[in-house]
């Protein structure tokens, strides 16, 4: 059974997680923004797939999928009405990106559920 | 009531002062710094309507560990500040989305003769202290439960929110304006503010829509 307090629990500590590591991130003087983005995917998406099958363990993979196209849209509308970036405008920049986020948090949420298999093995 | 409220805050102030310093210092920063960014910007659509969301969450989000802390006195009980913490990392994420989804109603409702607007406002001020239940469906049960057994008086606290944080960011703008200014005294100046008042505010309100906590015998 899906829970969505569970799921909302998941994204709430993605959100938590990017805010906070970022800010400590901010600090490092990086020399590319490219490698900032790929820890801030990383993190997001990760966390939120890796989190979403931990606590949603019966449908974990619906969770992560929807865990990541959830904040994908929130990033989305924060740069259109507050940025002001014309992300809708460009629908290839909006598949690569969902499609990305999609990808990790369903590896994250899939080594998750690999992990939590092989314990419950070993345990019995 | 004012009784009940100060005997709580003194029995628990060790870990009102940590949850000070651990919540509501860096969720009344980034807030106040976001919209900062966002007024000063040159892209921005709607400057405005980002910076009432950002104290709207700035409210919300912190309520959930004296929330706890009020439901654990009144069992004989206290809580360790840092399961606070934890409670309020487990519950940012529903505050938050259900926050942002009735903020967008209010906006949008402003086209309808502000009645959705109302009602979104009075469901924002209400549902947090219902948001530890079971499913999201109980949620919203328990919200209009109490929006219907307590219907006009709501406009009261909403009165008395507004008048105690209105009231006190003017004085301390009048006390302030002598010196010169800039963006960290106003800064220190918002979180001694949210840090001096939230608490009890939070715990009037927990007392007042949690019905159920004065007569823990009775059903």
């Amino acid at each position: 059974m899906f829970n969505t307090m569970k799921f909302f629990q998941a994204i709430g500590v993605s959100i938590l997680l990017t805010i906070v590591i970022s800010f400590l991130l901010s600090f490092i003087p990086m020399e590319s923004y490219g490698l900032f983005l790929l820890i801030q995917t990383i993190l997001t998406y990760g966390s939120v797939g890796l989190f979403a099958a931990k606590w949603n363990p019966e449908t974990p993979y619906t969770a992560a999928y929807l865990g990541a196209i959830m904040i994908a849209f929130i990033s989305f509308l924060l740069s259109h009405f507050v940025f002001n970036i014309l992300v809708f405008a460009d629908p290839e920049g909006i598949a690569r990106s969902l499609s990305y986020a999609v990808i990790v948090s369903l590896l994250f949420a899939c080594g998750t559920d690999l992990f939590r298999k092989k314990r419950e093995g070993a345990l019995q | 009531m004012i009784r009940d409220i100060l005997d709580i805050y003194n029995r628990n102030w060790s870990q009102i002062l940590v949850w000070s310093l651990a919540i509501i210092f860096p969720v009344t920063t980034i807030s106040f710094l976001g919209m900062i960014y966002v007024n000063i910007s040159q892209e921005a659509i709607v400057p405005a309507i980002f910076s009432v969301l950002a104290i709207v969450l700035n409210f919300i989000v912190c309520i959930p560990p004296f929330m706890k802390m009020v439901i654990a006195y009144k069992q004989d009980d206290t809580i360790h500040p840092m399961e606070g913490i934890l409670y309020f990392i487990k519950q940012f994420g529903i505050l938050f989305i259900l926050t942002s989804i009735f903020y967008f109603i209010a906006v949008m409702g402003m086209y309808l003769l502000f009645i959705p607007t109302f009602i979104a406002i009075v469901f924002l001020l209400i549902f947090p202290f219902f948001s530890e239940g079971r499913n999201v469906k109980s949620v919203f049960k328990q919200t209009f439960q109490t929006i219907v057994r307590e219907n006009i008086a709501l406009i009261g606290e909403l009165l008395i929110i507004f008048s105690i944080n209105i009231g006190c960011w003017g004085a301390m703008m009048l006390f302030m304006s002598q010196y010169e200014n800039n963006i960290f005294a106003f800064l220190m100046i918002r979180v001694l503010l949210n840090v001096l008042v939230f608490p009890f505010i939070y715990i009037y309100l927990t007392l007042r829509f949690r019905k159920e906590l004065n007569h823990p015998l009775m059903d």
